[in-house]
């Protein structure tokens, strides 16, 4: 059985799924996407992507792969295959759950 | 955005590695976050926020890092769920089953953290109560204090009405301007019935506080300040409560204060006690009540100065121009009045739930507090660093078969540092224990002074989460050395395991024992610093016996009595007195003999140029009765003694005490003259001096001037006599009635009480040092005990050797104790150096004894250092028993 992803770590690969971003990018979009309710705090971010990274769910890129008009300074991450691989059965897994809730309240309202 | 220290210093604790390669990235990151949240919540929290991001983030990297270092191998498969959950609840099993295989380490380790933390949790909730709970009121920063600010004025001086009506009507800055004073009510008809502390206040006092009644209303403008309006009070929620037990019938009925009759208009909300934090007031009524309540005085005079003013700044005001905006508005007065009005000046500053007067000292006794109470966690985390470092040895067996078995060495240092972690949350959940009791003890201490204070002493939230922080960052300070030492000793990955450490951790442990040593010198030198100013509070000598002396202040109400009758009327009450046999002596004065408040007033002396940049000296000046200084046992030394004088036909004269002599007539007072308000006095005395401001180390110059010449409608009773204070409070009770039955009966109090209240803060801090000290003390001899022992341990083989080859067990006994004194001498040493360099601080609290008093330094080291020899004399005994054939037997 697949270890169950962190929650810091399954928001950092969402936000990666639809474009490479740096780290301040990752952020944002974990607070555009949750509303504000998620802030990834500095310290929790790097250390979440370097197990990311560890786990060869994440790459950073080298300076030429960088998105045209950033900064060389910013390293950018992206999703490697196995980390795709992994948000999907991840999204699955919560797909289940969700629907298991579902069926069980939905018994309580009938 | 700067980062503050503690953030940095947690930076600093990750790994390296981790460090470089993100530091900039993560600062980054942060500047990002402060700007998207730097505007709308307090830098504090930013801060918390991003050091609780820090301080969770620390275990985790270390342990990747490692992994990283130390690749997992095949057979370790199981131990590679390092970040998940169950690797976790494993650790804390394993930790937990470790604590209760040692419970003797566990009950002392916990105990130590307890008490170390416990003691700053206590003290942090005396800071929190005081300095970090803000004041329940509308916009706590935009109100401003205005104080006094006048050459040879006292803190306790402060405005006159007439004056505030000046600010209030001339200013155009500041939303709004308020007076207040505080009022001691008599609440209830019968005599000597419930003392309660009130507030007379302006009309806009709750407006600008921006405090809205619970129920019913505040007063009108008309009835605060309108004389003969306003016979309506509003009271505290905790009055409503305690006193009427929340009975809804209290508003619109009236209640009994000083003997007038107040309707209750309205309720407070709970938690609203008054605008001054520990001095909670019950009962709010409208200054113009003042006259009536506290007769003798006069609100429509600019002689009465008592009153405090606050104000609220608006948005466009900067504290600076209003300042220069009131001082121009003062300048007025001075020009109208310049007798009462001489340079008054103002100052403002940020509002403090602390009284003007209260600011430095209140803050630096908290912070002698804080670092005592800092110094005792330091002492514990030091005792329980040492108790887990001893177990390194025994624990590098252990470890060495698990590395052996494949555990990687992160995996390791993780379960270590989670023991650590496991002992603190013990140690930490002892210390809320600890804290509660010494609230609760602190509590009943308070409540059991005379002054009233009032403190709601809880440990909130804040307080809970500083104690777990507190936990956290001691945990890991304190686990970390022995969890790498013991893994650097596992990684040799070996099962030869020789019972002694390796000479590096031996020379840590020392250290150890050195710092606990030094650090509990400098908390027993601290407190019997503050045990000794007590007693020398205690036994300064005044200048006269407090013994038999008594006090009772009482106020004419001036629309029945003129000066010239108030002088007839506390001439013949004194006399009246003085012939009943239970009392020997009665003087009048219209202040204190030993008081806190100076009364200084300014004056000219023909031939004397007064101090630079002044056009008059300001010295205390005392108003007294000819019989007072026989009451008050003050020794008449040249000339007489205002006795002379009992009308106010005479001459003007005046006494002064030995001081002023000196200091303006060395050769010879009596015949001089000064001038007073443009009037020549003559000087017909000298009497001996007496400290009469209680807090002063020094007797200052004073003038004495004849009651009889300056009659005033409020003074105070001195009786000197031996009787019950009950018969006391009769007799003055009989005569009052017999002179003007309507009179308010005073209480009578003994001045030995007085200067007990006014030496609180010398015996609260005597009392808080020494129960510190103590604590240090013990963790000081547990400390040199534990370190003999385990040198003793150690060194069993090599002594066993020497006693073969013919070592006597005396010679083996001064070498155990040898080492002991060497560590004790070392810590003495270290603790009298850091408490010289902390003396300054201190110097403020210590009225009449030296920051680095010699006799003090070398009783506590004397005494320490006899208890230490004593902790280590049981083993070094021990040693000397040593059988050596057995020693050299034993573990090789």
């Amino acid at each position: 059985m697949v270890r169950p992803l962190t929650a810091h770590g399954f928001q950092i690969l969402l936000a990666l799924s639809d474009e490479d971003r740096h780290g301040n990018g990752i952020v944002r979009r974990v607070l555009e996407v949750t509303e504000g309710a998620v802030r990834l705090w500095p310290v929790t971010l790097y250390r979440t992507l370097d197990e990311l990274r560890h786990a060869d769910l994440v790459e950073e890129l080298s300076g030429s792969g960088h998105p045209q008009g950033e900064s060389r300074r910013r390293r950018f991450y992206r999703l490697t295959d196995a980390g795709a691989d992994r948000l999907a059965a991840e999204a699955d897994r919560l797909d289940q759950l969700a629907s298991v809730a579902r069926r069980n309240l939905g018994h309580r309202g009938a | 955005m700067s980062k503050p220290w503690p953030y940095r210093a947690l930076l600093r604790m990750l790994p390296p590695s981790f460090r470089a390669r993100h530091r900039a990235a993560i600062d980054e990151a942060l500047a990002a976050a402060w700007n998207e949240s730097g505007a709308v919540s307090p830098a504090w929290r930013f801060w918390l926020r991003a050091s609780l991001d820090l301080s969770t983030g620390l275990l985790p990297a270390w342990i990747s890092t490692m992994q990283r270092r130390f690749p997992t191998r095949r057979s370790d498969r199981h131990d590679d769920e390092a970040t998940s959950m169950d690797g976790w609840l494993q650790d804390i099993r394993y930790a937990a089953r470790g604590l209760i295989r040692a419970p003797a380490l566990t009950l002392l380790c916990t105990a130590a953290i307890g008490l170390g933390m416990g003691a700053n949790t206590a003290v942090f909730t005396l800071v929190n109560e005081i300095l970090l709970r803000p004041l329940p009121v509308r916009e706590p920063a935009q109100l401003v204090d205005v104080h006094l600010d006048q050459p040879g004025a006292n803190s306790f001086l402060g405005f006159s009405f007439l004056e505030y009506e000046d600010y209030r009507s001339r200013r155009k800055s500041l939303e709004g301007l308020v007076a207040h004073s505080g009022i001691g009510l008599r609440l209830g008809d019968q005599v000597g019935g419930d003392r309660i502390r009130g507030q007379l206040n302006s009309a806009d006092y709750f407006e600008v506080l921006g405090v809205t009644p619970a129920r019913g209303r505040t007063f009108t403008a008309r009835e605060a300040e309108t004389e003969g309006r306003g016979n309506v009070a509003v009271v505290s929620h905790g009055f409503w409560q305690r006193r009427f037990a929340g009975s809804d019938d209290l508003l619109g009925s009236d209640i009994e204060l000083n003997g007038i009759d107040f309707t209750v208009v309205g309720i407070l909300p709970a938690g609203f006690t008054g605008r001054f934090i520990g001095f909670p007031s019950e009962v709010w009524l409208p200054l113009a009540m003042m006259d009536r309540l506290r007769p003798g005085t006069e609100l429509r005079s600019r002689a009465e100065q008592g009153l405090e003013i606050f104000g609220r700044l608006r948005a466009e005001d900067s504290i600076a121009a209003a300042a220069d905006e009131l001082n121009a508005i003062a300048a007025q007065p001075e020009r109208e009045h310049p007798d009462m009005n001489r340079n008054r000046r103002v100052t403002l500053s940020v509002f403090s739930g602390l009284d003007q007067s209260l600011v430095s000292p209140v803050m630096g006794f908290l912070g002698i507090l804080l670092v005592l109470s800092t110094l005792v966690l330091l002492a514990a985390c030091l005792n329980v660093g040492n108790l887990l470092l001893a177990r390194g040895p025994a624990r590098r067996a252990e470890i060495a078969t698990r590395v052996a078995l494949g555990a990687t060495p992160a995996r390791m240092v993780r379960q270590i540092l989670t023991e650590t972690l496991l002992l603190f949350a013990l140690g930490a959940g002892a210390a809320v224990l600890v804290a509660l009791q010494v609230n609760g003890l602190l509590g009943a201490f308070i409540e059991s002074l005379p002054v009233g204070l009032g403190f709601s002493l809880t440990l909130d939230a804040r307080v809970l989460a500083i104690t777990g922080a507190v936990a956290l960052i001691t945990a890991l300070a304190t686990g970390l050395g022995p969890a790498l030492k013991a893994i650097r000793g596992g990684q040799a990955a070996v099962l030869r395991t020789s019972r002694s450490g390796d000479s590096n951790t031996t020379r840590l442990r020392q250290l150890f024992v050195v710092g606990q040593v030094a650090v509990s010198v400098v908390l027993l030198i601290t407190a019997s610093l503050f045990l000794r100013a007590f007693q020398r509070g205690q036994q300064l000598d005044p200048g006269f016996s407090t013994n038999g002396l008594s006090m009772a202040s009482v106020g004419l109400p001036p629309e029945s009595y003129s000066d010239g009758e108030a002088r007839v009327f506390f001439q013949a009450l004194a006399a009246g007195l003085a012939t009943e046999p239970d009392i020997a002596a009665v003087g009048l004065t219209a202040n204190t003999p030993l008081g806190v408040a100076r009364s200084p007033m300014a004056m000219t002396v023909p031939g004397q140029e007064p101090p630079q940049g002044q056009d008059a000296f300001f010295i205390d000046v005392h108003v007294v009765s000819a019989d007072y200084f026989d009451a008050v046992g003050i020794v008449v030394q040249e000339g007489s003694a205002l006795r002379a004088v009992d009308d106010a036909t005479g001459a003007p004269v005046a006494v002064v005490n030995a001081r002023m002599a000196a200091r303006f007539w060395p050769r010879g007072a009596v015949g001089q003259r000064l001038m007073i308000d443009g009037g020549e006095i003559e000087i017909i005395g000298v009497v001996g001096d007496t400290r009469y401001v209680i807090q002063s180390d020094t007797v200052d110059p004073l003038v004495y001037l004849p009651f009889a010449q300056h009659p005033g409608g409020r003074m105070s009773l001195v009786l000197r006599s031996d009787t019950a204070p009950g018969t006391l409070q009769r007799l003055v009770a009989e005569h009052l009635a017999r002179a003007d039955a309507t009179l308010q009966v005073p209480t009578v109090g003994r001045l030995s009480e007085l200067i007990e209240i006014f030496l609180l803060p010398q015996r609260l801090a005597s009392r808080v040092a020494g129960a510190l000290g103590a604590l240090g003390f013990l963790l000081a001899v547990a400390g040199v005990y534990g370190i003999v022992s385990y040198t003793l341990g150690q060194r069993r083989r090599e002594l066993g050797i020497r006693m073969a080859l013919g070592g006597r067990p005396a010679d083996v006994r001064s070498l155990m104790l040898k080492f002991g004194l060497r560590i004790v001498g070392a810590g003495s040493a270290a603790g009298l150096v850091v408490s010289a360099l902390l003396g300054p601080l201190l110097r403020d609290f210590l009225v009449g004894v030296a920051p680095t008093d010699p006799l003090t330094m070398l009783t506590v080291v004397a005494s320490l250092g006899a208890s230490a020899l004593l902790a280590a004399y049981v083993p070094a005994r021990r040693a000397a028993a040593i059988d050596p054939a057995t020693a050299l037997r034993y573990d090789v």
